[in-house]
This record gives structure tokens, sequence and C-alpha cells, in this order.
């Protein structure tokens, strides 16, 4: 059986686009960025999603932005990404259509916002066993933006794939989940996944090595050797952490972050591609793409100072080479004097 | 003497706010509140020159607040672990009639600086 799918991706925090699934609201931003696009312990959200998806059978899914500046992206089995320009409507009605030349039997639509974790090979088997033309995820009395097609029904109809698709729905069947449920509306959501994450009370896993009971490293991280690293932690690939610096209290560095030296990250989320300048105290905080939202205070600060958050930079790391450098340096002097007096003093006679 | 700042505090509006007090660092024991109650950004070069106020000042014995801190201005001391180095006023107000200080002035958000009103 062939199937495809679609998934779609709020581009504004305040769309006012019409939803024609369902009364959920729409995604919000994360530091500037949906927030299905930032990493969690290692792998975005959108992209977990598309190999459980492939995982289970799915033979295309194409991603498309609400936004209409943004470009869609299409991902087949082999994970190959093409790219498409154009409005979100049209372009989804021209993936729809595309899909059905192809022979796709059965559609499966998804507006990325909370995160859920259902049986997906029982929802395509309760799908077809039933004969319904459309099914919908619901969780209690509330719908959810994931639903099924009968690929055949949008083959029938007059009009655009959009309105054969709404015509459908008032027959549609629905399908419970029962499973971990994250609606992230705001930040404190997205912190609060990251902590079952953490914590094994969902189905993420980290991507990297527990080299450590609770402590979890991607590849090629760096981690100084007088670091405190307090489990449960995750720090990401190619990530590092410079001399004296601490992460406590559930805290999650993603990939590609530079925290320099003497800087503590304390029940923090660091998301991917960011610096931390020296000497900080990041608390109770998300921080990335130059930004900080502390998550008691519910507030947003944009940091332009990037010597406290920013980009890592190859300016920081020949610093970092540098300091260690000129630390290996003086140890071995120090431990040259060291051994210089102590070879005088035996050589002195005992009085 | 009570200065409150703008929303968005660079070094050149802590300069100014530098230049403002200059004038009460020559009273015996100064007192100077810094109002961050409008303060939406800050950078480093602001709170290096508002460490060095705090320096100057109590280098005449004086006193030298933050009051009413912003929860924005509180979030960036608060990762500079500047929040130790200051003393905190939750209100403003209140303070200024506790110290019984100069009339509030504004330090504007451009470089101009304007006569202090009496």
């Amino acid at each position: 059986m062939y199937i495809g799918a679609i998934l779609t991706l709020a581009g504004s925090a305040y769309s006012t686009s019409s939803r024609f699934m369902s009364n959920s609201r729409s995604n919000l931003l994360l530091l500037g960025k949906p927030i299905p696009l930032w990493d969690v312990l290692g792998k975005s959200l959108l992209n977990r999603l598309i190999e459980r998806l492939h995982v289970f059978g799915v033979d295309r899914v194409s991603v498309i932005f609400e936004d209409a500046r943004s470009s869609p992206r299409e991902s087949s089995a082999s994970g190959a990404l093409t790219r498409r320009g154009g409005l979100f409507w049209s372009e989804w009605d021209s993936i729809v259509s595309q899909y059905l030349r192809d022979g796709m039997e059965t559609l499966i639509l998804a507006r990325l916002g909370p995160y859920a974790e259902f049986d997906l090979a029982d929802l395509l088997r309760a799908h077809q066993q039933t004969g319904s033309d459309l099914t919908q995820l619901y969780r209690s009395d509330t719908p959810l933006d994931f639903v099924v097609v009968r690929a055949a029904r949008l083959r029938e109809r007059e009009g655009s794939y959009r309105n054969r698709l709404s015509s459908l729905l008032p027959q549609r069947r629905v399908y419970a989940m029962e499973g971990c449920f994250n609606p992230l509306s705001n930040p404190n959501d997205f912190r609060r996944l990251v902590l079952d994450a953490m914590l094994g009370r969902c189905s993420i896993r980290p991507v990297g090595r527990e080299v450590e009971a609770g402590i979890w490293l991607g590849k090629n991280t760096t981690i100084d050797a007088s670091a405190i690293l307090e489990p449960p932690v995750y720090v990401g690939s190619n990530s590092s952490l410079g001399p004296a610096c601490k992460a406590l209290g559930l805290s999650s560095i993603e990939k590609n972050c530079d925290i320099d030296a003497g800087t503590t990250v304390e029940q923090s989320c660091v998301l991917e591609g960011t610096y931390l300048g020296m000497g900080l105290h990041l608390q109770n905080t998300i921080a990335g793409n130059g930004r900080l939202f502390h998550l008691e205070r519910e507030i947003e600060i944009e940091i332009q100072d990037s010597r406290l958050i920013g980009k890592p930079s190859i300016h920081h790391s020949v610093t970092r080479a540098a300091r260690s450098f000129m630390s290996s340096v003086l140890s071995t002097r120090v431990a040259q004097a060291a051994s210089v007096d102590t070879r005088v003093s035996e050589k002195r006679p005992q009085r | 003497m009570v200065l409150r700042f703008p929303e968005r505090v660079s070094g050149t509006q802590a300069r100014l706010f530098a230049e403002r007090i200059s004038s009460e660092l020559h009273h015996d024991r100064p007192r100077v509140i810094a109002d961050l109650s409008n303060v939406r950004q800050i950078d480093t070069t602001a709170l290096h020159v508002l460490l060095e106020c705090l320096i100057e000042v109590k280098r005449q014995d004086g006193e030298f607040y933050l009051g009413a801190v912003s929860p924005e201005a509180a979030t960036v001391l608060e990762l500079t672990q500047m929040d130790s180095v200051f003393e905190l006023l939750p209100e403003v107000a209140e303070a200024s009639t506790n110290l019984s200080v100069a009339a509030m002035d504004r330090v504007p958000d451009t470089p101009v600086v304007q006569p202090v009103a009496a």
C-alpha cells in the first residue's frame, strides 16, 4: 500500500488562518522558530516524526510551512530532500495531486503542534478495518491535527482537494489516543517535554551515548576535565563545555553549542548552535538564537551582546585552544620548577 | 538622586547616567537609585558602567541601588551574576521617600544631554 504524508508547520505565532481540522491553538514560536524544528535531546520533533512515519511504512513525506514565504520540503523513503516554492494551499493541492498521480492509496495529514505518542500502526489498521474515509486522532474529546484519509475519495469529487477533504470531515471516525501528550503551546511545555524525555517518561530517546548513568553525550563533545555534569544531563554532538563549567538540574545542551569557561547551566535548555559567554549563570531558562526565555517570569528577551549569548565562532575555538595551550605550558613549567627544587633540596647537605 | 532609565540601555545611556550622578558624588555620603522599571534591554557595557558608578559611590561612603528592576533587567542581572553585586530595591517611590533624594529625571534614549530639572 502506498502511503503519503503531508506535514504542515505553522510559520508564525499568531496565525489567523482558518483551521479545517481542529480548533487547537496555532503553533507557538520558541525563540523565533517553530517548536517542532528545535532539537529535543539531539533531534527535532519534526525529524523524529518523519523517521517514525517511514518506520511504519509511509513512502513519501512532504513538509510545508504555512508561512507562504517558506519553502516546503519533501522526504522520500530514501531520505532525499527536495524543495518547492509557492503559496501554502496551492502547494498543498499540488502535492496531493502528485501523490494521487503516483498511486497513493492512503494519505496522512498532520499539522505539527502538540506532541502526541500513539500507536501509528494501530491507527492505520483501524482506519483500514473500519473502511473509514477519514479517521481523526482524538485525545479525550479534543480533536488533534492528525488524520488518515482514503485517497480514492479525493479522486472522486469535484473542486480543490482542500474542499474535497472538508466534505469528508462530518463523517470522520474517531481514533482515541492513549499515551504521552504535551500541548507544546508555550516554552514551559517545551521544557516539560525535555524533562519527560530525560526522565524516560516518554519515548523520546537522547541521540548519543550514555557514558555514565544519566549522562548522555553526543559525538565529538568536548568536556573540560574541570567541568561538572550532574545527571541526568544531555550534551549534544560537537558541543563543548569549557573549564569550570557546570550543567546541573536536568539541563540539556543541544548540538554545536559552546559553553565558555566558568558558566553554569542550571535547570535550563541550551538550544542548538548557541554560544554562552564566560562566567554566566543560566537558570530556569531556555537559551538560543540570541534570545532567552525565562521560564518562571515567562518573558523572552533578545540578547544583542554576543559576548553573553551568540553563535559559536572560530574566534571562540581559537581562544579556547590558546587558553588550553597556555594552561598546559604553565603546568609543564610548574612541574619542571618543582622537580628542580626537589633536586636542589636533595643535594643540600643535611644539617 | 533617582534616575529612571529608558527601555534600551546601552553604554551610551549608562555613561550619561554616570555624568548625571557625578554632581551627587560631591556630596558627603551620596545616595543614588537607578530606576530600571522601564528597561527592556541592557547590555554588558551598561552593566560595567553601572558597576563603576557603584564603586565610585561606595568610595564616597554612599549608597547605590537598582530600583524597581524590570523582569527583563533582572534576567540579565541574574545571567551575568551581577544581581549579587548590586543592592536591589523592589519599589523606587518608597525608597526615594526614605532616602529624601532629588527630583526624578530621565536618562534620554539618544546621546543628547538635557539639563536636569531642579
